[in-house]
C-alpha cells in the first residue's frame, strides 16, 4: 500500500511539474578554466539520454538498438547506430595539440585528427565489412574523410580503449567486438561542426550552441569536435539504464589579454556572439567557471556574480566551480560573463602534472628512424600505464631494439603485438610499462622505411607522413 | 670476285629473310593473342536473346471472374464485348447458377451488408478474383441504384442492370486506370492530357519496400508543448494497414520530432474566414526548410513523408487556401510521389497563462489524413459512387478491401515487369555499345536470375497467380537493379585512350619498324632474283 502510494506520488508529481514525462532529456553545460599559462579553456558538453523499456532490454541483453519514435535523440545518428549494430561509439575530430604539460589534462581527450573506436553487440555478421559500412556512414554524416579508414590503419587493442559505458567482464574482455582507427592527416573546419550542430534539439537557434560561432572556434589553438554514444546508468544506484549520446566541444583560445597585461575574459570576447535565447528544450542548461585557487575572488572577480559555488574533493585535487544557472538569468536581453583580473599575469613555472608524456622521432633522413617515448611520473607512487602505438605498415619496427632506460630496470610487457603485413595491415604494439615515481623513463622503437608505390604517397610530399598518435591509458591515485 | 660476294650477298640475305620471316610470324602468330588475351575485359556471358524473347511476349493479367444467378445470355454476352477491349487484362468469365445455400441465405438476410458477411464465408471467392451475383430481391437495392459493390470481392447486381455501367464499374475495380496506362509504356504518358499526366505521376514509383516518415514541425517549444503519442497512434491506425499490405509491399513507419524549424510561408490575414490564408501557389516552397532532415540516412529505400505543422503563434490560425479563395476542407496537401503535409492549428493560449501552454494534438484527425494520401500515392484503385452505383462502407475505413488489394498488387506486377524490361534492355544495348564495361560473375549472376525471375512472373501474371508473381517481380526487380547500378561496371570504363597510346607506341613500334622493314627486304629477295637470272643468262 504504501509503495503504491509512492508510485502514485512520483507519477503524479512527474506530471504535474514537467506537464508529461519524456522518454529522453536533453542538458547542456558550458565550463570556462582559465590555465596557468595564459590560455582559456572552454568545454562545451551537450548530453541527450534517451530510456525506453526496449532500449532497456537491448542494453541488458547486447542487442543491437531499435528505434522506431525520435524526439530529441537525432534520427541521423540514431539510424547509423541501429543499423550497423553499434553499442558505444566515440568519434572525435581534433585541430591542434593539447599540450598535457603546461594545461594539464583535459576532460576529453582526443589527439589531433580523426580519432574514431566502436564496441558492436554481438553478431553474427562479419565485423569488418560492418566496420567499412559504419565508417562510410559516419563520413556522410559528420562530412569528413573516414572513409579512409581501412584494414591498414584499423585495430583492435587487448587493454586500452575498453568501454566506457556499461559492460559485463566477458564482453569488454573480448576485443574482437571492437574496433580502433585514427585518421592524424584529417582537417578540421566548418563544414565539419555544421552536420554536428544539426544533431542538436535546438540547432543553432537557442541554447548555448548559439555561441558555437565558427570564426573564433576556428583561430584557436586547440579545438576538439566529439561524439560519445553509450549505455550507462541513470543514477548512482543504477536501477535503471538509458542510452546516453554526449556531443562535446573544447576549445583552448589563445591569451586574452588586454592592453594592460591583465587575463581579462568575457563570454562576448571569447566566442563573438551574445547568448540571447534559452532552449526550451533542455532540462539544464549551466555555465561553470572554474574558481580553484581563487579563494574569496582574490585573483579575479566574476560579473555577474555567480548564483552558488560548488566544491569537490580535497587536497590536490580540489575543484571548486562558480555555477551559473543560465535559463534563470535570460530574460530577454543577452547574458555575458565578464572576469576582470586585479593584477598582471605572470608566465611563472606550471607545476607538471602527475603523468605526462613526450612522444619524439630521432633520426634523420628519409631512410628510418626511431620513434621515442618519454613517460615522466612526477608523482610519489610508481604508476603502471598501457602504452599502445598503431603505426603505418610502411615503417618497419625493430622490436629486438626496443628497449628503456631508467635508473631502475623496469621490465616492459608487451600486452599485445601485431606484426605489419605490407598494404594490408598496420602494427599494433601495446606494452605495459611501470613508471616508479619522480622518474622518468624513456622507450625507442627504431624503424626504417619501406619503398612506397608512386601513387601511395600521400598528397604534398613536403608536409611529410603523418603518424597516429600513441594513447597512454593509466589509472590515477587522485581523481583530477 | 663481285659473284662470291653476290654469292655471300643472297645467302646472307636469304638467312636475314628467314629471320626477318620468323620474326614477324612470333609476332603475328603469338605475339598478338598473347596480347588480345590478356588485355580483353572481362565480360561473363549475359542471356541477351533470353532478354530479346521475353520482351517481346505480351504482358496481361488473367483475372477470373465469376457470373452467379439467373441471368439473360445477352448480358454475359454484351459484358465480355466490353471487358475485351480494356488493355492489360484478360477476362475469363464463367456462369452458373445460384446454389441452394445462397438462395436460402439470401432470404433470410436482414440487409445487404449482412448478406455480404455470410456469403463471403460460404462462397470463397479466390484471390485474384472477382464475383458479380444478380440478385432478384429488389428490396436490397435503393430506388435508383442497381450495383452494389461488397466489402469483400462480390458486387451484386440487378437483374435488369446496365451493361455499360457494370463493365465501367468492373475495370475501375480491377486496376487503377492510370497506373494501367503508366505500366503499359512509357510512350502513353505523354498523350495524355495535362490534367491526367500530372494525375498519372502522382503516385509513388514500383519498389519492394517504402520507409514512411511522420514528422511533427514545432517551430516554437518554449510557447507550447506538444503531446503526440506518436507511437500509440501509429500502432492504433497504420500498423493494420502496414500488417495488411505486407503481402504486396513492405512498409517501415518511423517518426521524429523537429523543433525550432517552420515552413518558410507568408500567409495574409483574410477578415472574410478570420484566419491566416495560405495561398496554394506558395505549398511547393515550404519544403525547401526542411529537406536536410528528411528521408532516411542509411537506407536506399525510398521514402514517404507526412509532415505534421504546428503554425507559429503570430500565423495562427493558418489554413490553406485553394485558387478560388476558399479554404480547403481538410487543411492538407498531396506532394507527388513524396508524402503529404498537413496543418494542424492549436487553440490560443488565454492572456495570462503561463509559458509553456499545454496542447494535445488529435491523433484520428492527422492519422486519418495519413491514411488518406497513402492511398492517393500508392496505385489503389477507387470507385467513386455515382448514379446507380453504391459502395459499401467498410467497417474499419483505415484498410483496404480486398479488391482493392488485389487491384494494387495487379498494378504492382504490370510496372514491376514492364520495369524489369527496360532495365535489362539498357543493360544489354549499354553493353554492347560501350566496350570498356567490366561485367563480372557477381553482376552476371544477378542478370540470369533477373531474367528467370521475370519469366516466371510475366508467366504467373498470364495464370492469375498474383501471390507468386508479386514474389517473383519484386526479386527480379531487387536483381536487375543491382546488376544494372553496381559500380564495378565502371572500374574501366574511363580508360583514358592517349595512356592506351602511351603504353602500346613505345613497346610495339621500336619491335615492329625493323620487322617490318626486314619484310620488305624478304619481299625484294622474291622479286629480285628474276631479271637477274635474265642479266646473268
Amino acid at each position: 500500500m504504501g509503495e503504491f502510494a509512492g508510485v502514485l506520488l512520483v507519477f503524479l508529481s512527474c506530471l504535474v511539474v514537467t506537464g508529461r514525462c519524456r522518454d529522453d532529456t536533453f542538458t547542456e553545460e558550458l565550463l570556462i578554466r582559465p590555465l596557468t599559462s595564459g590560455h582559456i579553456y572552454s568545454h562545451f558538453e551537450f548530453t541527450t539520454t534517451w530510456t525506453t523499456p526496449e532500449i532497456t532490454r537491448s542494453i541488458d541483453q547486447y542487442r543491437d538498438f531499435e528505434f522506431s519514435h525520435y524526439d530529441l535523440f537525432p534520427r541521423a545518428f540514431g539510424e547509423i547506430v541501429e543499423r550497423y549494430h553499434v553499442r558505444e561509439l566515440h568519434l572525435s575530430l581534433t585541430q591542434g595539440l593539447w599540450r598535457h604539460r603546461k594545461w594539464g589534462y583535459p576532460i576529453v581527450d582526443a589527439p589531433p585528427g580523426a580519432q574514431l573506436w566502436v564496441w558492436f553487440n554481438p553478431t553474427s555478421e562479419n565485423l569488418d565489412q560492418t566496420w567499412r559500412d559504419l565508417v562510410n556512414a559516419l563520413s556522410g554524416l559528420v562530412c569528413a574523410s573516414l572513409n579512409f579508414i581501412d584494414s591498414t590503419n584499423t585495430v583492435s587493442p587487448e587493454l586500452s580503449y575498453r568501454p566506457q559505458g556499461l559492460a559485463e567482464e566477458w564482453y569488454a574482455g573480448n576485443s574482437s567486438y571492437m574496433r580502433y582507427a585514427a585518421l592524424p592527416r584529417e582537417n578540421v573546419c566548418t563544414e565539419n561542426l555544421t552536420p554536428w550542430k544539426k544533431l542538436l534539439p535546438c540547432d543553432t537557434q537557442s541554447g548555448l550552441s548559439m555561441l558555437l560561432h565558427p570564426v573564433p572556434l576556428y583561430t584557436a589553438h586547440y579545438h576538439a569536435l566529439s561524439l560519445h554514444l553509450r549505455p550507462s546508468c541513470k543514477d548512482v544506484s543504477c536501477s535503471s539504464v538509458h542510452l546516453e549520446l554526449t556531443q562535446a566541444l573544447s576549445l583552448v583560445q589563445g591569451p586574452t589579454l588586454s592592453s594592460s597585461g591583465h587575463q581579462d575574459w568575457s563570454l562576448q570576447q571569447l566566442f563573438s556572439t551574445q547568448l540571447i535565447y534559452t532552449c526550451p528544450l533542455a532540462s539544464m542548461s549551466k555555465i561553470y567557471v572554474d574558481v580553484t585557487g581563487n579563494r574569496d575572488m582574490k585573483k579575479f572577480t566574476l560579473d555577474p556574480e555567480p548564483d552558488i559555488f560548488d566544491e569537490s574533493g580535497s587536497g590536490p585535487s580540489l575543484r571548486q566551480l562558480a555555477v551559473y544557472d543560465v535559463q534563470a538569468a535570460l530574460a530577454g536581453d543577452g547574458f555575458n560573463i565578464e572576469a576582470t583580473y586585479k593584477s598582471r599575469h605572470i608566465y611563472g613555472i606550471i607545476p607538471s602534472p602527475h603523468l605526462h608524456v613526450s612522444r619524439f622521432i630521432t633520426g634523420y633522413g628519409q631512410e628510418g628512424g626511431s620513434i621515442t617515448v618519454k613517460f615522466t611520473n612526477s608523482g610519489s607512487t610508481s604508476l603502471s600505464v598501457v602504452y599502445l602505438e598503431v603505426l603505418p605498415w610502411y615503417l618497419r619496427l625493430f622490436l629486438h631494439t626496443s628497449h628503456s632506460y631508467s635508473h631502475t630496470k623496469s621490465p616492459v610487457y608487451i600486452s599485445k603485438l601485431v606484426t605489419a603485413r605490407d598494404r594490408e595491415q598496420g602494427w599494433l604494439y601495446e606494452a605495459v610499462v611501470e613508471i616508479p615515481a619522480s622518474s622518468t623513463i624513456e622507450l625507442s622503437l627504431d624503424f626504417t622505411r619501406a619503398l612506397l608505390k608512386w601513387l601511395e604517397y600521400p598528397p604534398d610530399a613536403n608536409h611529410g607522413f603523418y603518424i597516429p598518435a600513441a594513447t597512454i591509458s593509466a589509472v590515477l591515485p587522485t581523481p583530477r | 670476285m663481285t659473284k662470291l660476294v653476290e654469292e655471300k650477298d643472297m645467302a646472307g640475305s636469304r638467312e636475314g629473310a628467314w629471320a626477318a620471316a620468323g620474326f614477324a610470324a612470333v609476332l603475328v602468330l603469338v605475339g598478338l593473342p598473347v596480347w588480345w588475351y590478356t588485355t580483353t575485359v572481362y565480360r561473363a556471358h549475359l542471356p541477351y536473346s533470353t532478354i530479346v524473347n521475353l520482351s517481346g511476349q505480351p504482358l496481361y493479367h488473367a483475372t477470373g471472374m465469376t457470373l452467379v444467378g439467373e441471368t439473360t445470355a445477352t448480358l454475359s454476352v454484351e459484358l465480355e464485348k466490353n471487358l475485351r477491349s480494356m488493355q492489360g487484362i484478360k477476362f475469363q468469365i464463367s456462369k452458373r447458377k445460384p446454389r441452394k445455400e445462397e438462395i436460402a441465405m439470401i432470404k433470410s438476410a436482414v440487409s445487404l451488408s449482412d448478406l455480404d458477411n455470410k456469403l463471403t464465408q460460404i462462397m470463397h471467392v479466390a484471390a485474384g478474383t472477382l464475383a458479380v451475383f444478380v440478385v432478384h430481391e429488389p428490396d436490397f437495392f435503393e430506388s435508383n441504384v442497381s450495383i452494389i459493390v461488397g466489402r469483400h470481392r462480390l458486387t451484386y447486381v440487378k437483374p435488369g442492370v446496365d451493361v455499360q455501367l457494370l463493365s465501367t464499374v468492373i475495370k475501375s475495380m480491377v486496376i487503377d486506370p492510370l497506373a494501367n496506362k503508366r505500366a503499359q509504356g512509357s510512350k502513353l504518358l505523354h498523350q495524355l492530357p495535362g490534367m491526367h499526366k500530372r494525375e498519372a505521376m502522382r503516385q509513388v514509383p514500383t519498389e519492394p519496400g517504402y520507409d514512411v516518415t511522420l514528422t511533427l514541425m514545432v517551430p516554437e517549444p518554449h510557447r507550447t508543448e506538444i503531446d503526440w503519442d506518436a507511437k500509440a497512434a501509429v500502432n492504433e491506425y497504420l500498423k493494420p494497414v502496414v500488417n495488411q499490405l505486407e503481402s504486396v509491399t513492405k512498409l517501415i513507419v518511423r517518426s521524429q520530432v523537429l523543433y525550432m524549424s517552420g515552413l518558410n510561408v507568408s500567409p495574409k490575414w483574410s477578415t472574410d474566414h478570420e484566419h491566416f490564408a495560405l495561398p496554394q501557389d506558395q505549398l511547393p516552397l515550404t519544403i525547401n526548410a526542411i529537406e536536410a532532415k528528411l528521408g532516411s540516412f542509411v537506407w536506399t529505400r525510398p521514402s514517404l513523408h507526412f509532415v505534421i505543422y504546428i503554425p507559429r503563434k503570430k500565423q495562427m490560425p493558418l489554413h490553406i487556401h485553394s485558387s478560388d479563395g476558399e479554404p480547403t476542407e481538410t487543411n492538407s496537401f498531396l506532394v507527388p510521389r513524396w508524402g503529404g503535409v498537413m496543418i494542424h492549428n492549436i487553440p490560443l493560449a488565454k492572456g495570462n497563462a503561463s509559458f509553456p501552454h499545454y496542447v494535445t494534438l488529435d491523433s484520428h484527425w492527422i492519422m486519418s489524413t495519413v491514411l488518406t494520401h497513402l492511398h492517393r500515392l500508392l496505385p489503389i484503385p477507387s470507385l467513386k459512387e455515382t448514379e446507380g452505383l453504391k459502395i459499401l462502407p467498410s467497417l474499419d475505413t483505415c484498410l483496404l478491401t480486398e479488391w482493392q488489394l488485389d487491384g494494387l498488387a495487379r498494378a504492382r506486377v504490370s510496372y514491376y515487369l514492364s520495369n524489369i524490361h527496360i532495365t535489362l534492355q539498357s543493360l544489354c544495348e549499354l553493353v554492347g555499345e560501350i566496350s570498356n564495361m567490366v561485367i563480372s560473375d557477381e553482376v552476371g549472376g544477378w542478370v540470369w536470375g533477373a531474367v528467370e525471375e521475370w519469366s516466371e512472373c510475366g508467366q504467373a501474371a498470364r495464370e492469375g497467380r498474383l501471390q507468386e508473381a508479386t514474389l517473383y517481380c519484386s526479386r527480379s526487380f531487387t536483381q536487375a537493379d543491382a546488376a544494372f547500378f553496381h559500380p564495378s561496371m565502371l572500374a574501366l570504363l574511363y580508360f583514358p585512350d592517349n595512356q592506351k597510346y602511351a603504353i602500346y607506341v613505345p613497346l610495339f613500334l621500336p619491335v615492329s619498324i625493323p620487322v617490318i622493314l626486314s619484310l620488305k627486304m624478304v619481299l625484294g629477295l622474291y622479286w629480285k632474283p628474276s631479271p637477274r637470272k635474265e642479266k646473268v643468262e
